[in-house]
């Protein structure tokens, strides 16, 4: 596993408080180059700010954030800007930009940071469209999507500038089954296809399970077990196991 | 009385952090104005969203001002026999004045709610976090983009409410005393110096940046869901009328004491 060397992602005893409530909690990890790593957790034990602060959308009050070499939080404006053209970020109720059409969506950051024709940011809009099967869609606004063709079409927005890490925010949740599974298909064959470094906070781990290398738990924004998804399934602590295994919760108590 | 103590400081403390907010943001934003990158199409494309869709607005407005100035001034001026000074008050009223000011107003009700209600709903929706991790600024784009639209078209819509107000006035008056287009304008200009009209013009850019920052401040910053865009909405047209009506009370004090 040769694309497994380089740390691409480093969080070292990170802290973010709202309002002088701790959300993170001294959270260190690390995410190697090709891994797919699933953030578990319950509703509101900051999962999603967790990547918001890896994007550097929040500033942390303590710790280091380190992506692709370099620190977020001390950097300079138009610096993290620079990194964050190497992250795509899938929101979780897609974010599309609702005044534009589903194909502009696309083509904005292509026109923003590209010198490519026209043309060929069509194709490439296309593209990526059809590889999320929303290539009919095209010139629909985001109004005219379903829950889950917007996030499909968030996810095609995230890779449109094939970023090599993506950061992935709930996936599944309000989605039907099927549709859930197809997202969560696109995750994989992007992993196994492009080597893409996924991190993904979910509270789903059965469906993660299928193309995630280690899931981490978070609990009161404390990483508080960190494995593959083999080692937490068999983990002693219940929470652990339940969020690890997607088992029905039996009078899990939460650590606080 | 101690609690009622404590809620006045409480809201002034808040207060003063909001003012205090408010500044670092509009500093930035003349600050950030002047780096690249321009925007130079988003500005054009905000230029029309505010100035061009404002027209419609402006112009019956300003006719219609310019109507019921006239017979207010008819009414007052006939009884001192000063008929013919009509054109010239009325001409120097609106550059000086009425036509900035009601313009002002006119806009910071029309854009700044929408300026307010349309970031408040992409902050709400995630929508200007989508930006940033697109690796896009999304303060120049949005923010800087809108108040430089608003600097920029508050003089032309006040060129047009002005023109318009005349227009009203020389309507009404040639309907009571059938008084000449050509006389008219002559009367109306013959009294008007350029100190009569291009600071009080230029002013309102200042108008434009108090209705774009204080509109585009509180979108930005919204919270709060449905509620928070609500707010934001009804906020903008709220403070950036106050604060213009306010600030126009210095501007003018120092159009006198420059151009006297």
């Amino acid at each position: 596993m040769s694309r497994h060397t380089e740390c691409l992602i480093h969080l070292d005893h990170v802290s973010k408080a709202f309002s002088r409530r701790a959300v993170i909690d001294d959270l260190s990890f690390e995410v190697w180059a090709g891994e797919a790593f699933c953030i578990l957790g319950r509703s509101g034990t900051g999962k999603s700010v967790t990547l918001k602060l890896m994007i550097g959308l929040l500033e942390p009050d303590g710790g280091s954030i380190v992506i692709a070499g370099e620190e977020v939080p001390t950097l300079r404006r138009n610096d993290l800007l620079e990194v964050r053209k190497k992250i795509g970020f899938m929101f979780q109720d897609g974010a599309l930009f609702d005044s534009i059409p589903l194909s502009e969506n696309l083509a904005f950051p292509l026109r923003r940071h590209t010198s490519k024709p026209e043309k060929e940011i069509r194709e490439i809009v296309r593209e990526k469209l059809s590889e999320v099967g929303l290539e009919k869609e095209l010139n629909k606004m985001p109004s005219e999507l379903s829950g889950g063709m917007r996030k499909r079409a968030g996810l095609a927005r995230a890779l449109v500038l094939d970023p090599p890490i993506l950061l992935v925010d709930e996936p599944g949740s309000g989605l039907d089954p099927v549709t859930a599974s197809e997202i969560h298909g696109l995750l994989r064959e992007l992993k196994e296809r492009q080597g893409t470094t996924l991190v993904v906070v979910t509270h789903d781990a059965a469906r993660v399970r299928g193309f995630a290398d280690r899931l981490g738990v978070l609990d009161h924004g404390r990483m508080i077990a960190c494995g593959t998804p083999v080692e937490l399934a068999d983990s002693r602590d219940e929470l652990v196991r339940v969020l690890a295994s997607g088992e029905e919760a039996n009078d899990v108590v939460s650590k606080s | 009385m101690a609690r009622l103590l404590k809620t006045l400081g409480r809201r002034f403390v808040t207060f003063l952090e909001a003012a205090g907010e408010f500044s670092l943001f509009g500093g930035r934003a003349i600050r950030d104005a002047f780096r690249r990158p321009f925007e130079i199409q988003e500005i054009g494309h905000q230029i029309v969203e505010i100035g061009s869709r404002s027209v419609p607005l402006i112009i019956p407005c300003g006719m219609a001002l310019g109507i019921v100035m006239s017979l207010h001034t008819r009414a007052s001026l006939a009884r001192f026999g000063a008929s013919s000074m009509i054109p010239a008050a009325l001409t120097i009223a609106t550059f000086r004045e009425l036509g900035p000011m009601v313009t002002g107003l006119l806009v910071a009700g029309r854009v700044g709610a929408g300026i307010g209600s349309e970031l408040a709903g992409m902050r709400v929706t995630e929508q200007i976090d989508a930006l940033e991790s697109l690796a896009i600024d999304s303060f120049k784009y949005l923010v800087i983009t809108r108040v430089t639209a608003c600097v920029l078209a508050l003089p032309i819509l006040t060129i047009l409410m002005d023109f318009s107000g005349l227009t009203g006035g020389l309507f009404s008056e040639a309907t009571v005393s059938h008084i000449s287009a050509r006389l008219y304008v002559h009367r109306g200009f013959a009294a008007m110096r350029w100190s009569d009209y291009i600071p009080t013009t230029l002013k309102t850019a200042v108008f434009g940046f108090i209705i774009g920052a204080v509109s585009s401040f509180l979108g930005y910053t919204a919270k709060r869901g449905a509620t928070g865009v609500g707010h934001a909405a009804t906020q903008s047209v709220v403070l950036s009328s106050l604060l213009l009506i306010l600030v126009n009370i210095i501007l003018v004090k120092l159009t006198f004491f420059w151009f006297s």
